[in-house]
C-alpha cells in the first residue's frame, strides 16, 4: 500500500503530464509482475521521450502489443496505476496510448 | 597495503532450512576457521545486505552480528541495492587507509527465497525510482528496456544476449557453490519463459539465498603469515540517476564507465593485464554493457563478440569472465555478490579455483552494479 498522502502529493505532477505526444525510445512487456500489478499482468511498458524533450515510463494501454515499435508514437493518457486493497485510495498515474 | 587473506561462502540456493542470520554465522564462522585467525584479532566488521527491512522487517543486522559473535567491535551496514556487496568493500577498504594495521571482516547476506516472487520482485523495486515503480516495471524490465535499446541500435538478436548465459551456466557447473550448477544450450535459453520481452527466465539471475564473506587487512604480520593472499589495487565507486528516464545515454551505464576508469588509473595497470573478471551480470545483457562500459570490449560489438563466447573458460581468449558462474548461474543473493566477486577473484589469483582455475592470472577485476545502474563499483586485485 502507498501512503494516501504520497499519493495526493503525486497527483498534483500528473496533471501537467497529460495529453503530451512522444517517441517510444524502447518498451518491454512484463510477465512477471510485482503484488500491486499481479492482476494485470502480462502488460507493456514504454519508455518514451515526449516532444518537449522529457523522458517518461508508463503502461501502453492498448491491446495490440504486437504492433508496438521503437520510434511509434504515442500520447499520454490518465489511468488507475495499481491495484492494491479495496479500501485505498486509488492511485493514478500516466499511461500512453496511440498518436490520434 | 590492504590484502584480501581469506574468502568463505555458504552455498548459494534455495535454503529454506536457514535463516538469514544462520547464514552470516556460517559464514564468518567458516572464515574463521579459513584463516585460522581468531575473532578477537577482528576489528571491525562491514555487512551488506539490501532486503531483510523490506521482507522481514529486520533491520539493525549489525547488532544482530554482534550478538552471534559476543562482541562489541564496530559493525557497519552498507546498502546499495544490488552493489551492496561491493560498497561494503569499499568501505571497508577506506576505514582500513584511515586504521592501518587492522583487520576487518566483510560479509554480505541475503535471504530471498522465503517469499513469493511478487514480493520479492516489489520488495526489489525499492531500488527502482516511484515513477518506475508506478509503471509496474520490474527489475528484468528495466533491463529489457535497455537490451531493446542496444539489440536494435547495434542490430543483434536475443542470441547474442542469451550466449553469456550459456557460458556462465557452464562455469557455474564447475562450481560446487552455484546456485545452478547445470549446463543450459542456446536453444534453451531462447526459448525459456518470457520475464520481461525480450528476457527469458534464462536471461535473468535467480532469486537466492547465501551469504559470503572475506577478511581484509592491512597488518603485515597477518599477511606474512596468510596461506593465501592478494592485494587491492583499487576499489573506486560511482554513481548516477536512478532513474533510466533521467539519463543521458541509454546503451551503457555511465557510472561503470567513471568507475572503471578511475579504478584503471588508480591500480596503475592496463585493460589487456586484466586475465579474469566477476561482472555483474544480473541480466544476460548487463554483462556484455559491462564489458563495453570497462573498455573491454568497444562499444557495439559486445553482441558479436559474446557470441564467439571469447570469455569462457578453455577458450583461446586473453580473459575469462564470471568464473563463478556469474550471478546468472551461481545465483544472486543481493547482499552476497559482491562479496562473491571479490572472493571468486581472490580464488582465482591464489590458485584455489578448483576445476575452473585460469592459468598465468596476474590481475582481476570485480564490477558490481547496484539497481539499473545508478551505483556501480569497480575493484581491481593483484596476485
Amino acid at each position: 500500500m502507498i501512503s494516501p498522502v504520497k499519493i495526493w502529493r503525486r497527483q498534483k505532477n500528473v496533471r501537467s503530464l497529460l495529453n503530451k505526444k512522444g517517441v517510444v525510445l524502447s518498451w518491454t512487456v512484463i510477465y512477471a509482475p510485482p503484488n500491486d500489478f499481479k492482476k494485470c499482468a502480462p502488460y507493456s511498458v514504454l519508455l518514451v521521450q515526449l516532444d518537449d524533450g522529457e523522458k517518461l515510463v508508463g503502461q501502453y494501454v492498448e491491446t495490440q502489443q504486437e504492433e508496438i515499435k521503437i520510434g511509434m508514437r504515442v500520447r499520454t493518457i490518465l489511468r488507475k496505476t495499481r491495484i492494491t486493497n479495496h479500501e485505498d485510495v486509488i492511485s493514478y498515474g500516466i499511461k500512453f496510448t496511440n498518436e490520434l | 597495503m590492504i590484502s584480501v587473506v581469506g574468502y568463505y561462502s555458504t552455498q548459494f540456493g534455495e535454503l529454506w532450512e536457514r535463516s538469514l542470520f544462520d547464514l552470516v554465522k556460517e559464514s564468518i564462522d567458516g572464515l574463521l576457521k579459513e584463516t585460522k585467525i581468531d575473532k578477537k584479532e577482528i576489528d571491525a566488521i562491514f555487512f551488506s545486505n539490501m532486503m531483510s527491512g523490506i521482507l522481514e522487517n529486520n533491520l539493525h543486522g549489525s547488532s544482530k552480528i554482534a550478538q552471534l559473535l559476543k562482541t562489541h567491535i564496530p559493525v557497519f551496514r552498507s546498502e546499495a541495492a544490488c552493489a551492496s556487496g561491493g560498497m561494503a568493500v569499499y568501505l571497508a577498504i577506506q576505514y582500513l587507509k584511515a586504521n592501518p594495521g587492522k583487520t576487518v571482516i566483510v560479509v554480505g547476506a541475503e535471504k530471498m527465497t522465503d517469499f513469493a516472487p511478487e514480493e520479492a520482485v516489489e520488495g526489489l523495486m525499492a531500488a527502482a525510482s516511484g515513477e518506475e515503480q508506478e509503471a509496474g516495471l520490474t527489475f528484468p524490465g528495466l533491463y529489457a528496456l535497455l537490451a531493446q535499446i542496444y539489440l536494435s541500435k547495434y542490430n543483434y538478436k536475443h542470441s547474442h544476449m542469451g550466449a553469456i548465459s550459456v557460458k556462465n551456466h557452464f562455469h557455474a557447473s564447475l562450481n560446487e557453490k552455484a546456485h545452478f550448477k547445470k549446463k543450459v544450450t542456446l536453444e534453451q535459453v531462447l526459448g525459456s519463459p518470457k520475464i520481461a520481452w525480450p528476457l527469458g527466465v534464462l536471461d535473468c539471475s535467480p532469486i537466492s539465498d547465501g551469504a559470503s564473506s572475506i577478511m581484509l587487512t592491512s597488518d603485515n604480520i597477518k599477511i606474512k603469515k596468510a596461506k593465501h593472499t592478494c592485494c587491492i589495487l583499487s576499489s573506486e565507486i560511482a554513481s548516477d540517476s536512478i532513474s533510466l528516464t533521467e539519463r543521458e545515454k541509454l546503451n551503457s551505464l555511465i557510472s561503470t564507465v567513471v568507475a572503471g576508469n578511475k579504478a584503471f588509473r588508480a591500480a596503475g595497470i592496463k585493460r589487456s593485464d586484466i586475465r579474469v573478471a566477476e561482472l555483474h551480470d544480473c541480466f544476460s545483457i548487463a554483462e556484455i554493457l559491462g564489458m563495453e562500459d570497462l573498455g573491454f570490449w568497444k562499444k557495439g560489438e559486445g553482441g558479436a563478440r559474446a557470441l564467439e563466447y571469447e570469455t569462457m573458460l578453455g577458450n583461446s581468449g586473453d580473459m575469462v569472465v564470471n568464473t563463478s558462474g556469474g550471478l546468472k548461474a551461481a545465483g544472486h543473493p543481493v547482499g552476497a555478490t559482491g562479496i562473491k566477486q571479490i572472493g571468486e577473484v581472490f580464488l582465482q589469483l591464489t590458485g584455489q579455483a578448483g576445476k575452473r582455475q585460469v592459468q598465468n592470472v596476474h590481475y582481476g577485476l570485480a564490477q558490481n552494479v547496484g539497481g539499473s545502474g545508478g551505483t556501480a563499483v569497480v575493484t581491481i586485485l593483484g596476485a
